[in-house]
């Protein structure tokens, strides 16, 4: 076993380096030659198996599988997310009485929710949220996924987008700002049912954009029409949503001289 | 009952008029003619007050077959010929009516005289019949309805039966101790009552018949507080072949007790006729008797190894008889496990078993190992795993009415709402946990407070409130009282008051591992407030909004009455600029989906319970049920006196 533990381990040397400069095409490549090396080790999950070396074997392995999970997210591929993370799982879960505590593990879990939360999950979001420990959930990082959770199931949305400013890590980043999107859809869509009339500066403010251009486009994207103030009504469909509603978007000089519906 | 009554409409109730012949026409009118007679209500058409109506037309059933067949039988050699044939019926029918003349005519009188009396409202008539007929009547009427049984010897099986049991009575008779002294014939008692019970397997198992042996187990459920050491020894070496391994094997977890019990019960054992060769059947329900008299005196290694041995022992075994003791091995063999916190290991085997139970159609074994599987995920809280085993396994809705499988089903609904709470499909859950409250019996009082609580959160976490009643049934006040303040807090939308609730009882709280429920309703809490504001202010600063709310900035209220509006749940709208909210008026409720939305859910509660009713039917709501919970002392006790209630006034089953 000796050999084959030397050699992967040199290969995953490789592999941090190769992370370190950013070099995600070569990582991907390590990545696939570790896995296949991985499967020589009987005392990795499904087989767990007891050899001498088991202890060793499982914390390398499980090394290598966080590793993964974190360059999934560099490369901002989803899937290979899940599909790692459900390798790694069982390194926490069933093995991990034998193994000392990763330093990865809450930060790993608290992505995972995170992304359960962007993808819409959230049964699933409430079911992992079931098997962590009391200790697991005041660690910062899943609290700010949880806390993120609530934020968003209340309305709060104003929480949520500020919340890219406190993640916890920078891989959160990535996660954050997907959650971002979905946010804004959410938020036009209230806004839509709440207000009769909106001034143009708040809704870029509410909808977090730069500049009025960019809300323009996002209104086109979501074919909302903006009128100036002679034409009499605009109508505007959400895309997904639906409905029909009358909703203006004033310019900013003229909204105290229009009259609310 | 009366509320069956009451809800009958009336277009669907039918009265007739009652007929009945008079009964001098039957003496002198025809009753056959040719090959054709009357039989039944065509002959005897009576009142029906003395019930026979029925019951004499299968009287003239069994004693027109004896006639027909007396007078068709033929004598050995001899041929009959289609005249000869003729002739004979007509004899046949002659006897039959000349049998049935006079016990018509009887029956007929008697059932009018009867009504007459029963019915008849004058002054004197009421006083004789509430003083002299009513004592001895229902005997004389008995009698006479009886009479008729012993006269047409149609009772054969009947004194069959009757004499099978004389007979094991004998044989326990003659193996009855000599009592030395009180203990010992309080313990021989149950020593006997345990012979019984054994005796009764045997049969169950000889005739292949399951409710003996369950009427088995819940004999001896009553019997359970009296096991002692001594009579459980004695009861083995009756039952079990001397010095086989099985005797052996259980003996050595019992505890060793007083020198001197032991030899008297070793001169009494003497005194027995030797064992039978022992039926598996005897040998399981031996090792099922071990098991719960080691877990009762809490001794749970020694359980723990018993309950190993008896599932290894079952796996061998492959007898349909063995079903109803076998799931009952299996659930303590999952329990002894529970108690010493020790779950995980018993997985693989319960699986194993499930998969073999599925193969043998073992039904109630399915269902069992199922429930324990999903107590067992739900234990560590893998609800995705329940989930996954819940839907691939298969389920018997066709027998979960019958007396054995209600305790099952209740479980079952139990795990199912709790899963799906988890996964967020309250409206699923709601049901099932409600149908599971609702179905156990009262007896198990732990489980039910169990199924309320999930029940309350469930609710609130749906928007109702439950109502005050829910926190009022009888023994659960004191359990349900964390809840009770929850729903307080809820109800009146306080946010602080509402995180202290939560903060106190905790612990409560985690024990029933509903603490991330309870955080998920922070959500009501608000929703219900920024409801109350809504309706009473037209017009209310957002600023004010936040601080009626307790919540951290004005911003936040804003995006949250913003979702609160689109969700449906306040009728307002926002003014930015102005930074306030205005509520719009409230019309008329009745014009908007509302009570339609309301009337819905009544009518398919009404329906669903209608339907249920009817599959019901059949089988009677039964009393007898075992559980295990939280207050187990508790509903043992409870369930004791209703074990006894429930033998005393059972029926004999055995005709």
């Amino acid at each position: 076993m000796d050999p084959q533990l030397t050699e992967v381990s040199q290969l995953f040397e490789r592999f941090k380096a190769a992370f370190v400069r950013k070099d995600f095409d070569t990582c991907t490549n390590f990545l696939s030659q570790l896995k296949v090396l991985l499967t020589k080790f009987v005392s990795l999950p499904p087989l767990f198996e007891n050899t001498p070396n088991a202890v060793n074997e499982l914390l390398l392995a499980g090394e290598i599988y966080e590793h993964a999970v974190v360059l999934s997210v560099k490369i901002e591929d989803q899937d290979a997310f899940e599909r790692d993370f459900f390798q790694l799982k069982p390194y926490y879960t069933d093995v991990g009485s034998r193994l000392p505590l990763s330093q990865q593990e809450y930060l790993i879990l608290g992505l995972n929710l995170l992304r359960l939360l962007v993808q819409n999950r959230i049964a699933e979001f409430h079911t992992e949220l079931e098997l962590l420990s009391a200790t697991a959930l005041e660690n910062p990082c899943i609290k700010h996924a949880v806390e993120l959770e609530q934020s968003f199931m209340e309305g709060a949305y104003n929480r949520v987008l500020g919340a890219r400013q406190t993640a916890p890590h920078e891989t959160y980043v990535y996660f954050t700002d997907l959650l971002a999107k979905t946010v804004r859809d959410e938020i036009a869509g209230c806004s839509e049912k709440a207000y009769n009339y909106l001034a143009i500066n708040d809704a870029r403010q509410m909808l977090l954009f730069s500049s009025d251009q960019e809300l323009f486009e996002y209104c086109k994207e979501v074919s909302v029409q903006v009128t100036s103030i002679i034409s009499i009504k605009c109508e505007f469909f959400f895309k997904g949503f639906g409905k029909q509603r009358l909703f203006r978007l004033v310019p900013n000089d003229c909204r105290s001289i229009l009259s609310r519906r | 009952m009366k509320s069956v009554v009451e809800k009958t409409e009336l277009d669907s109730i039918a009265s007739s008029p009652l007929r009945y012949r008079r009964p001098w026409e039957l003496l002198w009118g025809n009753i056959s003619k040719g090959n054709v007679c009357v039989a039944g209500d065509a002959l005897h058409p009576m009142t029906p007050d003395l019930g026979q109506g029925g019951c004499s037309a299968l009287e003239d059933g069994v004693v027109l077959a004896r006639c027909l067949a007396e007078a068709l039988s033929k004598p050995a050699g001899e041929e009959i010929n289609e005249g000869e044939e003729h002739k004979r019926i007509e004899m046949g029918l002659k006897i039959f009516a000349q049998r049935r003349r006079w016990r018509s005519f009887d029956l007929i009188t008697t059932a009018y005289m009867v009504g007459f009396l029963q019915q008849s409202s004058g002054m004197i008539m009421n006083f004789l019949r509430e003083k002299f007929f009513s004592r001895f009547f229902p005997g004389m009427l008995l009698r006479k309805a009886g009479a008729a049984l012993v006269s047409s010897k149609s009772s054969s099986y009947f004194r069959e039966s009757k004499i099978l049991r004389k007979m094991t009575q004998d044989v326990e008779m003659k193996e009855q101790p000599v009592p030395c002294n009180s203990v010992t014939s309080s313990s021989s008692s149950t020593l006997h009552h345990l012979k019984e019970i054994a005796s009764l397997i045997e049969t169950g198992a000889y005739d292949r018949e399951a409710r003996r042996i369950l009427r088995a187990i819940r004999l001896t459920m009553a019997l359970r507080r009296k096991l002692k050491v001594s009579v459980l020894s004695s009861f083995l070496s009756f039952a079990l072949a001397p010095g086989s391994e099985v005797l052996t094997r259980l003996s050595s977890y019992l505890p060793k007790e007083d020198e001197q019990e032991m030899e008297i019960d070793t001169a009494t054992s003497a005194a027995q006729p030797p064992a039978k060769h022992s039926l598996p059947e005897l040998e399981i329900y031996c090792y099922l008797l071990v098991l719960i008299f080691l877990i009762d005196q809490k001794k749970y290694d020694e359980a723990k190894a018993c309950s190993s041995a008896s599932i290894a022992r079952l796996k061998n075994l492959n007898r349909r008889t063995l079903d109803v003791l076998a799931s009952r091995l299996y659930f303590y063999y999952s329990l002894c496990y529970e108690l010493t916190g020790n779950l995980a290991e018993v997985r693989s085997n319960l699986l194993a078993l499930h998969r073999i139970a599925t193969l043998r159609h073992d039904e109630l074994g399915q269902e069992t190992l199922l429930n324990l599987l999903l107590r067992n995920y739900l234990h560590y809280n893998l609800y995705d795993q329940a989930e996954k085993l819940r839907s691939k396994a298969p389920r018997f809705e066709a027998h979960s009415n019958q007396q054995a499988r209600n305790g099952t089903f209740c479980r079952y609904l139990f795990y199912l709402g709790k899963i799906r709470t988890i996964q967020l499909e309250y409206t699923d859950a709601k049901e099932c946990l409600l149908q599971a409250a609702r179905k156990a019996p009262v007896a198990a009082l732990g489980f039910r407070v169990q199924c309320n609580k999930w029940a309350i959160i469930v609710r609130l976490l749906l928007g109702e409130i439950p109502e005050r009643t829910v926190f009022m049934q009888k023994g659960m006040e004191k359990a349900l009282r964390p809840y009770f303040e929850l729903t307080n807090a809820v109800f009146i939308g306080d946010l602080e008051l509402f995180r202290s609730v939560a903060e106190k009882f905790s612990s409560t709280f985690s024990s029933d591992r509903a603490n991330n429920l309870i955080v998920r309703l922070r959500h009501n809490v608000i929703r219900t407030g920024l409801r109350n504001i809504s309706i009473s202010y037209s017009r209310i600063s957002l600023a004010d909004v936040a601080k009626k709310l307790r919540l951290d900035s004005v911003a936040d209220a804003e995006s949250i009455v913003a979702k609160a509006i689109r969700d449906g749940a306040i009728d307002a709208t926002l003014d930015h600029s102005n930074q306030c909210m205005l509520s719009k008026e409230t019309g008329d409720i009745y014009s908007t989906t509302e009570p339609q939305t309301a009337f819905n859910s009544r009518i398919a509660f009404c329906l669903n319970m209608h339907n249920e009713a009817v599959r019901a039917l059949r089988f009677p709501p039964n009393s007898h049920k075992e559980k295990e919970s939280a207050e187990k002392r508790r509903e043992r006790q409870q369930q004791e006196q209703e074990l006894a209630k429930h033998i005393a006034e059972e029926d004999d089953d055995e005709f």
